[in-house]
């Protein structure tokens, strides 16, 4: 998959300084062979960046285009899909259900794709150090636990890119080892590329291409 | 998974309004619409009633037609020309003629001895219409020259007449309907110096037609062989009126001297009152069960709008739009399911409410009734769903 942006400039950018930014305005070509850094300060547009690529705004000059389709065109049922099929995310907010425990919450993807079985999910959970908390209402879970919740369910589809927004930001150097290296697993088996966001590169992990923002 | 979601938010109190409602609306504009389907056909019947539209027309008779045809120039009764009956079929009012049709032979009806009414002797007429103009539902009312058997129709005042007026003064055997047709008697036609017997039964009393009719057969072959007329043009006639309210055909009728006899008691009249009382608690019915309606999708939007950030979410994990709303689908469908089926309660208990009533009455009241409402509820329920799914996946469509 290669996912183009062309001239991308969000509207509330659009006033705020860019001229140093490798993103904003400019073309850039993010290719599934890859895996990405893009790092910013706070407020530079990391998030925004993410949901314009994942169709989730539309307020922005310039174009995004994946696999030579401009997202802006493409109707909600095939946005849809490719979310389901190609496009894997780690939202900063997580969006992940309170009612609902641990579980739950994993299940409710991997229904949806039926691509994980549950001794997959279970091993990934262990990996994560969350074996215990499968029962455990997704309201009464930390902050970190929520994130490594959130990656794995982002794991239980196919994807040609997955795109992680600060993923890491509550999690320790353990932690965050394991994380990367149970998504760099996962992307290397479906081939696909990653794109992570950070405040900067505290996580010594390697990546293919940094971008700043 | 998604019913987890969704249940957290629904709030089963919002619908116990929409169903009674939805509920109410329906039985009411069901059972107006049952007891419409099933009641008309008795105001229609043949028998009950005669329509509004059908009249029966003669000439008046005028004092000095009494005298001149009693007198030495015996002149002809008054009967309508073919000329005249082509006329009036031309009358824009007017859209069906049928004569009555007199025998111009002479008829006597006596019983045997054997019979219970040994020793009756009288003269008698026939006269005969069309047989689709017969307020009577008899099956073989018809005739043929091998037939000995005459089926006879007289009107229900001669009976009466009989019942109440003779039999009471005279202290003689009061006669019903039934066992009058039990009693068959003996006819005698004459005429071109031949005779034939035949034997007759009263088969039915008509409301109506104020003659004794025998089928029309039976006359056409009686005036060819029997009688000094062949065909006589008749005295008196059946008119079907396109339009019975309209002025000119009454104007049309005395301009021309014509009597008519019309029904007074018109059951074309009860039946547009009911119309008009089953419409208005039809749309009485039919507005509860809009509100109701409304108030239930209103209801249904009203979920998916608390649910707002789920189905955002859901989105954002790849969830289709259809698999979304599923659920909600499913809410709507079995609440109105749910309506349509019960309201099927009460609507049977009423129905065989007024079919005892009708039956005490008297009236048969049809079964068509039950199926046609069927195949409406269904609709109603097909409608209520398509108006609440389509609302559903755009509401669905919308959050993003």
């Amino acid at each position: 998959m290669i996912i183009e942006i062309q001239g991308l400039i969000p509207f509330p950018l659009k006033e705020t300084d860019i001229s140093r930014s490798e993103v904003w305005g400019r073309d850039n070509s993010f290719n599934s062979d890859n895996t990405y850094l893009v790092s910013a300060e706070s407020g530079k547009g990391k998030t925004t960046l993410l949901h314009c690529i994942y169709g989730l705004r539309k307020d922005y000059e310039g174009n995004v285009i994946i696999n030579s389709d401009d997202i802006k065109s493409l109707s909600q049922t095939d946005l849809l899909n490719l979310r389901k099929q190609k496009l894997a995310i780690v939202p900063q907010g997580l969006f992940l259900f309170d009612e609902l425990n641990f579980f739950e919450n994993i299940q409710l993807k991997n229904r949806l794709t039926k691509f994980k079985t549950e001794s997959q999910i279970e091993d990934m959970a262990v990996s994560l150090g969350m074996q215990s908390f499968y029962k455990q209402k997704t309201k009464t879970l930390s902050y970190g636990q929520k994130q490594r919740t959130a990656i794995i369910r982002a794991l239980c589809q196919d994807f040609e890119f997955i795109l992680l927004d600060e993923p890491f930001s509550h999690l320790d150097e353990k932690n965050i080892q394991s994380a990367w290296e149970l998504i760099k697993q996962e992307a290397d088996i479906q081939n696909a590329g990653i794109i992570i966001t950070s405040l900067g590169n505290h996580y010594n992990l390697k990546f293919d291409k940094t971008l700043i923002l | 998974m998604l019913w987890k979601l969704i249940k957290t938010e629904l709030k089963p109190l919002q619908l116990v309004g929409a169903f009674l409602g939805g509920f109410l609306g329906l039985v009411i504009m069901l059972c107006a619409m049952m007891f419409y389907m099933d009641v008309s056909p008795v105001f229609d019947d043949k028998e009950g009633f005669w329509k509004d539209e059908y009249m029966i027309l003669s000439k008046k008779i005028m004092l000095n037609d009494t005298y001149q045809q009693s007198g030495v120039s015996k002149q002809d009764k008054p009967a309508f020309s073919s000329t005249e009956i082509e006329e009036m079929l031309q009358k824009s009012f007017i859209s069906e003629i049928a004569p009555f049709s007199h025998c111009t032979f002479k008829v006597s009806a006596y019983t045997d001895r054997e019979s219970i009414l040994s020793g009756f002797y009288s003269e008698l007429f026939f006269e005969a219409v069309p047989a689709q103009y017969i307020d009577v539902n008899y099956k073989n009312w018809n005739w043929n020259s091998e037939n000995d058997f005459i089926p006879v129709i007289v009107p229900k005042t001669y009976l009466n007449l009989y019942n109440f007026g003779f039999a009471t003064t005279q202290n003689l055997p009061q006669v019903s309907e039934k066992s009058a047709s039990l009693v068959s008697f003996s006819v005698k036609i004459s005429g071109k110096g031949k005779s034939k017997e035949f034997t007759a039964r009263i088969v039915g009393f008509s409301d109506r037609i104020n003659t004794i009719l025998v089928p029309e057969e039976f006359v056409k072959w009686g005036n060819k062989n029997f009688g000094v007329d062949k065909t006589p043009d008749p005295s008196r006639l059946i008119v079907v009126a396109s339009d019975p309210s309209d002025p000119e055909l009454f104007s049309y009728f005395n301009q021309n001297n014509y009597d008519v006899n019309k029904s007074e008691l018109s059951n074309s009249k009860a039946l547009m009152f009911l119309r008009i009382i089953i419409s208005i608690i039809l749309s009485i019915g039919l507005i509860i069960t809009v509100l109701a309606f409304w108030l239930m999708l209103t209801a249904v939007l009203l979920l998916l709008q608390r649910n707002k950030m789920h189905i955002i979410k859901l989105k954002i994990i790849g969830y289709s739009i259809k698999q979304i709303a599923k659920p909600y689908y499913w809410i709507s469908f079995v609440f109105y399911a749910s309506i349509t089926l019960l309201s099927f309660v009460p609507l049977l208990f009423m129905r065989n409410f007024y079919h005892q009533k009708l039956t005490l009455l008297g009236y048969n009241a049809t079964d068509s009734g039950l199926m046609p409402i069927f195949v409406i509820a269904c609709i109603c329920l097909v409608l209520m769903s398509t108006i609440s799914f389509i609302n559903i996946h755009l509401n669905v469509k919308k959050f993003q």
